[in-house]
């Protein structure tokens, strides 16, 4: 099985962008090792539409991005089900966040949607200057995000080895706009 | 035996034509030639010891070329009738070859040191008796080159200026140290007279210097390497090289070597101490020097030539638009006549476009245009009507007052061309960049950028789209608010450039079904926009260029 963790936010507006610095920090922190499957990480930024030939090639699909919820606070995780979303999440965030729900309901309406899950955080939302900074809810949240990907990926058979230990989500916030991906199958 | 040399030659010219039935002809061999596309098949009929013998012959006297991609030879049962022929009638008029050169280096030869030495591949000099020699009041007729390419080439060590007669027109060569830099001098040009010590100059890739010593001898740029920048004989951030691509030069860069001497520079005008002459040579058949780019798939662009059919010309001149007509050379070269393409035509010099053929569309569809501002002013206000870009403009002006300042003094009626290279020029303004985006990315370390954004605006339609040029001036002035620096912007700005194509022609697909993408306009002999253009594009799409025709017509 192919697995696709994909990355989503806009980087340029803080905490919207850990979607993409997450999967940067996965990417570097971690090789992924597994008899029967492949684990290939995308930064889809703020693609949206354009993600939709990627993502259609894959048998697994992992999200990670920002969301909205009722009732939450700054750095609450949420791992679902796409197809079986919780009734809290609302779906209504920043524009990225709209177009890529509007671009996972165009695959699925395709009926070429792969079994979905999404890894969802809270962001802190912020009108400052453009930075590659984050709150520190969001930091804190990083930890939680990581576990849980750990976790469910070795529900699905693949392992994970540390190849860069010293890494932080914060100093990955800071370069991964300019930085490749290396676990890429090339699918 | 039957034997078949496979090439692959990316160019409409006879040239290997003519070498393989030349070098068959002078051995005696019973062969066929048969021509398919890209493809030139060389069927040779023979026993096996003549056979091999002519395996090494075949390697000594046939010349390598940019055009010639791959080769390969297998045995083989039958020997197809060709569908090529050499064409004898008219002079090749080509630089030396590597027969020519065994003669005029060979010290059994009679030809031994003669410049113009005589050959059926090369150019016909064989009216040519002597060089005539003018030093100060003295002028001396002689046919004793060795003496005087000996002699010329240590008064050059010397420090002389020495006016040469060549058979691709005439130069003053002086030592690279003794280089008077014009600041009005658009380039620099140097003779390369040992490909060994190349490096010691510029920057140059394997596949580049290979091409230099190929039988085209071209012209190409490079990049002058740091550490001889250092030394700050020269200003100039490129250097236009070639190598020796007659005997004349050849033999005076052997002498020069012997000295320690790799480089020199030459102009067309200026003060010289001696003058190199001969009589007998018509100017007009004079030997073209092609200026190429060598990519970084070893595929050679040509950026100026005069070497290409001239029947293209007329096509050329057949349609109105720069960018039509070089997508329809393009096609006619390739025989994609029958096939779907999208040619992307990108200019420094002229209107960028995109447009889309098919054999059942009369005429092409325009997919993209440009529509350039009138003014900084109306950049600024587009920007404040975007959602988020009051606020973007607002931080932007608060930190970099300055560039805002310079940006709105930018007069754009300057900017003659509705293309991609004009948007960048408006983003450099307003970015407060020292340098060209195309400069700073091709300097840049890294392998990627931020990614810039380049938007279309919403359309049903396929064709007639326009460019949402505020996103792109946006995603630049966001990252610089961020920290990022120039050089690291403008890598953005070009590797999602790339991408910016790379979509438009997986849009135009899903309608269309390409049959491959087509790339015109010499930005795209642009190092990086290239790597990344193939790297975007190179795994779904057939990637076609121009053949012998140029990339950019400079008329």
């Amino acid at each position: 099985m192919n697995i696709l963790i994909l990355g989503i936010g806009n980087i340029l507006f803080q905490d919207e962008g850990i979607g993409a610095h997450f999967v940067h920090y996965m990417d570097e922190k971690y090789e992924y090792i597994s008899q029967k499957n492949s684990v290939t990480i995308v930064d889809g930024g703020t693609l949206a539409q354009r993600l939709i030939p990627l993502i259609v090639r894959y048998d697994y699909l992992i999200v990670v991005d920002c969301i909205e919820a009722y009732d939450s606070e700054p750095g609450d995780v949420y791992f679902f089900d796409f197809e079986n979303a919780p009734d809290e999440i609302n779906w209504q965030g920043s524009a990225h966040e709209v177009e890529m729900l509007q671009t996972l309901n165009m695959i699925r309406m395709n009926g070429d949607l792969p079994p979905s899950r999404v890894l969802g955080v809270i962001p802190k939302r912020i009108d400052d200057d453009t930075a590659f900074e984050l709150s520190e809810e969001i930091i804190a949240a990083a930890d939680t995000m990581e576990q849980t990907v750990i976790k469910h990926l070795e529900s699905l058979d693949v392992s994970l080895r540390e190849r860069n230990p010293q890494i932080t989500i914060s100093a990955m916030a800071q370069i991964s706009f300019k930085r490749e991906i290396v676990n890429d199958s090339g699918i | 035996m039957i034997l078949e040399y496979k090439f692959e030659y990316l160019s409409n010219n006879n040239t290997l034509v003519n070498f393989l039935t030349n070098i068959a002809d002078a051995s005696d061999m019973k062969f066929e030639i048969t021509k398919e596309k890209n493809e030139i098949n060389f069927y040779v009929d023979a026993d096996e010891e003549a056979m091999s013998s002519f395996a090494s012959t075949i390697a000594s006297d046939l010349p390598m070329s940019v055009f010639l991609q791959n080769t390969a030879v297998s045995l083989v049962q039958e020997m197809p009738p060709s569908n090529i022929q050499a064409d004898k009638t008219k002079q090749f008029n080509l630089p030396f070859c590597p027969k020519c050169l065994q003669k005029a280096e060979s010290a059994e030869s009679s030809d031994y040191y003669n410049p113009f030495t005589t050959c059926p591949m090369c150019c016909d000099t064989k009216d040519i008796k002597e060089f005539i020699v003018s030093f100060g009041d003295e002028i001396k007729r002689t046919d004793a080159y060795k003496e005087v390419f000996e002699d010329l080439a240590s008064r050059i060590h010397q420090g002389l200026g020495v006016r040469f007669k060549t058979l691709s027109g005439t130069f003053i060569f002086e030592k690279l140290e003794n280089l008077q830099e014009d600041k009005n001098q658009k380039d620099i040009k140097l003779l390369c007279t040992n490909l060994a010590n190349i490096s010691n100059v510029v920057v140059a890739k394997k596949a580049e210097i290979v091409a230099l010593a190929c039988i085209e001898k071209p012209q190409m740029d490079f990049r002058i390497n740091e550490l001889y920048k250092s030394k700050n004989i020269i200003q100039a951030k490129r250097l236009s090289v070639r190598y020796p691509n007659d005997l004349i030069l050849y033999l005076l860069s052997k002498e020069l070597r012997a000295l320690g001497i790799d480089f020199l520079s030459y102009k067309n005008e200026g003060s010289y101490d001696i003058n190199v002459d001969f009589e007998n040579f018509d100017a007009k058949e004079s030997l073209k020097i092609p200026k190429l780019k060598i990519l970084e798939q070893n595929r050679a662009l040509v950026l100026e030539s005069e070497n290409y059919d001239k029947k293209f010309m007329q096509v050329f001149e057949s349609l109105k638009e720069k960018n039509k007509a070089h997508f329809m050379v393009l096609l006619y070269e390739n025989s994609l006549l029958q096939k779907r393409i999208l040619n992307f035509y990108t200019s420094s010099r002229d209107d960028d476009n995109v447009s889309y053929y098919a054999k059942d569309l009369e005429g092409f569809l325009d997919v993209l245009n440009y529509r350039l501002p009138k003014s900084i002013q109306e950049v600024f206000e587009d920007i404040q009507k975007e959602e988020s870009g009051e606020r973007l403009l607002k931080n932007y002006k608060n930190k970099y007052p300055d560039s805002i300042k310079t940006a709105l003094e930018f007069d754009l009626s300057v900017l003659k061309n509705a293309s991609i290279v004009s948007f960048w020029k408006i983003a450099e303004s307003i970015l407060g960049f020292k340098n060209s985006i195309l400069d700073n990315a091709s300097l840049s370390l890294l392998e990627k950028g931020p990614r810039i954004d380049y938007k279309l605006f919403e359309s049903a339609r396929i064709y007639n789209k326009e460019f949402n040029y505020i996103k792109l001036i946006q995603s630049g002035m966001s990252f610089r608010l961020a920290g990022v620096d120039e050089r690291t912007i403008s890598l953005g700005y070009i590797e999602s450039y790339a991408h910016f194509i790379s979509n438009i022609a997986d849009e135009v697909n899903k309608e269309m079904e390409l049959e491959g993408i087509s790339l015109s306009g010499d930005i795209f002999a642009d190092e990086r926009i290239s790597h990344y253009v193939h790297k975007s594009i190179g795994k779904n799409f057939k990637i076609f260029y121009n053949k012998d025709f140029v990339i950019q017509t400079r008329f």
